[in-house]
């Protein structure tokens, strides 16, 4: 984490020393955070800023690292959301560990479906890909849909049941907060460590230079699709939480409009650096609340305020330059 | 000591930097005390944002008339309109952000049946009343737990008033049924076939498909035929309805068809053509009806906002007269009185019919009875 945090020219400032510090400060102000603020609105909207820091991060994967623009993020999201959810509620029996089984499987199905347009769409990049990836994230939106007896259609799935640890049962909103803080921890570590392999530094070299990189003895089309199917792995666990978190799910919970909602987070919070895309999330999180008294001038605010920030900083707010 | 301050310097700043964050996102906490606040929740921005609007709009001109004649407990009433984007994430934070402000006395919307569903559980739990406009999802009320409340008609309401029209009023008596295999089809289903067989009727042939998938409904209708039923009912949204009336209409059967209100769109007559004709069709609302009350709401909405009336404006209007009333009752803002006194609400001069309500929902219904007729959709009468 402190190696990825060395990169970035606007925290120059600090030795490495003073970086620990600053994760560290970061950690202690996350870890006390629902004690301090006693308002169960404000550890809701953290919790938000929380699962989209988690899909957004999964994102940065094919986004940053390996650079091509995907636009069927929500499709990822919606497959590990539908299978923890039903598999929970309707296949495994009933105790609590059902639940993380489930959870783990809606990530691994998740990938699997990430493999399966991965190897197709990674013959191609640029504007070809984003085209695949939006045709795939439209596709499960109208599986979902029409497969009524499956999915219950437009109706979505109510009543979807708290997880929990042996007698815990994961209720409050905090609860869920420490839930959503773990699980995005030790994606960030895993990520981290990945970025500094050898599998990342050959994520990095197929961005900077394909050609180069395949004459290096890089095999283009397993790393292109190993990074869509982690990405994809983390996109459907984030999925998973969310269902529980919710109670809820529908297909309104996975437009284009989502896809491309978390990829803004991503672009910008400055792509391919880790927190850059957890930086974007919380902060389109949190426009989306504090804007919130303005109605419908709202989306228009938040629009403008998008292409500014993308004019100053084109790479990102904590982007290089 | 200079690099100290400055490593200080950095620190503060960050800290007030994280206030300042909070601090603005944190809802206004004291209740002003002059007016009372009532909030509606919508899709103001999104695909949903027409009807959002049009709720908003319902609600704002029954706070005006409100506000005319004196307001309420001598206090005037005022709208906070908050934005869900008709998005189930979205409903569940206002849900929380309107729990959190105790200003609020109590919440009409979401609208949509999905972030109704997801946003209910957290008003029961907040204990904050909601009344819900628009949304016709049994599971809203059911799942939303003690504080949702609903004013327009859940499926189950209206297809219970179905039977009671054809089986009351028409008098049908050997009815049979083409269902689509979805949770509307089944909950409006349910409560016809238990209204039908309460008035006398018997539910000759029940058959069920798979909405979109089965297009050939030539054998069902063969088998409908050979029972020689007085109604066939199409219980399913308008594409598979229209297909049901063509192959009706081909095979020479000329028993008359009923549709239900998901079915009662443009898109049937558009889609089965001359084979629509005779349909009896339901809808929660028609602009031709003859109603004096309607007739003055129509007026009012033309003057204020310069259009003619939509579909949820009257039932909006009604959820702001229910709420008003039950404060009345309560003679208090408290969100729990108002809860409480919604349930002994009997307000017969709602503009949608009397106003009570009978485990949350609606107690009694108010539809519509259309008639397709040259190629329209032609007021026929109001079913109760």
């Amino acid at each position: 984490m402190v190696k990825v945090l060395a990169e970035t020219k606007a925290l120059k400032f600090l030795d490495k020393r003073r970086k620990w510090l600053l994760v560290g400060a970061l950690l202690a102000v996350a870890a006390v955070f629902p004690f301090c603020v006693q308002s169960s609105y404000l550890v809701h909207v953290a919790n938000l800023a929380l699962y989209y820091s988690i899909v957004a991060v999964s994102l940065d994967i094919v986004a940053g690292f390996l650079g091509e623009i995907s636009f069927g993020h929500a499709g990822f999201i919606a497959v590990g959301a539908y299978t923890t959810t039903i598999l929970n509620m309707r296949v495994l029996p009933d105790s609590w560990i059902s639940f993380w089984i489930a959870l783990l499987a809606g990530g691994l199905l998740a990938a699997l479906a990430g493999v399966v347009v991965g190897i197709p769409a990674m013959r191609i990049s640029g504007q070809y890909f984003f085209v695949v990836t939006m045709g795939f994230g439209e596709i499960i939106r109208f599986i979902l849909l029409n497969w009524q007896s499956v999915t219950n259609g437009a109706f979505g799935i109510t009543s979807i049941p708290s997880p929990s640890i042996g007698n815990f049962v994961f209720t409050e909103r905090f609860h869920y907060y420490y839930l959503f803080l773990v699980i995005l921890l030790l994606m960030i570590i895993t990520i981290s460590f990945l970025r500094y392999s050898y599998i990342g530094r050959a994520w990095i070299a197929i961005r900077e230079d394909e050609l180069a990189a395949e004459a290096m003895g890089i095999r283009l089309t397993y790393y292109k699709v190993l990074a869509f199917s982690i990405s994809s792995f983390f996109a459907g666990i984030g999925g998973g939480l969310l269902g529980s978190y919710l109670n809820f799910l529908a297909p309104s919970n996975f437009l284009a409009l989502e896809s491309i909602m978390i990829l803004v987070m991503v672009l910008l919070g400055g792509s391919g650096l880790i927190y850059g895309a957890l930086f974007g999330a919380f902060l389109m999180t949190g426009f989306n609340e504090v804007l919130r008294p303005f109605e419908q001038y709202r989306m228009l605010i938040i629009g403008v305020l998008m292409m500014v920030l993308m004019f100053l900083k084109p790479r990102g707010l904590l982007g290089r330059e | 000591m200079l690099k100290k301050m400055k490593k200080m310097l950095i620190y503060l700043s960050l800290l007030s930097a994280i206030c300042l964050v909070l601090g603005s996102c944190a809802p206004a906490e004291e209740a002003s005390g002059d007016t009372i606040k009532i909030a509606t929740v919508g899709p103001i921005t999104g695909d949903a944002a027409v009807w959002g609007t049009q709720q908003q709009q319902g609600v704002e001109l029954a706070i005006d008339d409100i506000n005319a004649n004196g307001g309420l407990l001598g206090k005037q009433v005022e709208l906070v309109p908050l934005d869900d984007k008709g998005d189930p994430k979205e409903a569940v934070s206002v849900a929380q952000r309107i729990v959190d402000d105790p200003s609020i006395s109590a919440v009409i919307g979401h609208l949509l049946s999905g972030s109704t569903i997801a946003a209910g559980p957290i008003y029961t739990k907040g204990k904050v009343p909601l009344m819900a406009v628009a949304a016709t999802n049994p599971k809203v009320v059911e799942e939303g737990g003690e504080y949702v409340f609903r004013i327009n008609m859940s499926d189950a309401t209206a297809g219970a008033d179905m039977a009671s029209y054809v089986v009351g009023k028409l008098g049908k008596k050997k009815i049979a049924v083409l269902r689509s295999q979805d949770e509307y089809a089944q909950g409006v289903f349910e409560a016809f076939k238990a209204r039908a067989e309460e008035l006398g009727a018997t539910i000759v042939s029940d058959q069920k498909f798979v909405a979109g998938q089965d297009k050939d409904f030539s054998v069902m209708l063969t088998n409908i035929k050979k029972v020689n039923p007085d109604l066939i009912f199409a219980d399913t949204l308008a594409a598979d309805a229209a297909l049901i009336a063509q192959q009706k209409a081909t095979l020479g059967i000329d028993t008359p068809l009923i549709i239900p209100d998901g079915a009662t769109e443009p898109t049937f007559i558009e889609l089965a053509g001359e084979a629509a004709e005779g349909t009896i069709a339901f809808s929660y609302f028609d602009p031709t009806i003859d109603d004096p009350k309607i007739a003055v709401l129509m007026e009012k909405y033309r003057n204020k906002y310069g259009r003619e009336i939509l579909t949820y404006v009257p039932y909006a209007y009604d959820a702001m007269m229910a709420i008003a009333e039950a404060i009345k009752i309560a003679n208090s803002t408290d969100r729990e009185a108002i809860r409480d006194a919604l349930e002994q609400v009997n307000y017969p001069d709602g503009v949608t019919g009397v106003i009570s309500f009978k485990n949350r929902d609606r107690a009694v219904g108010w539809s519509v009875v259309l008639k397709v007729e040259n190629g329209k959709f032609v007021y026929v009468e109001k079913s109760n």
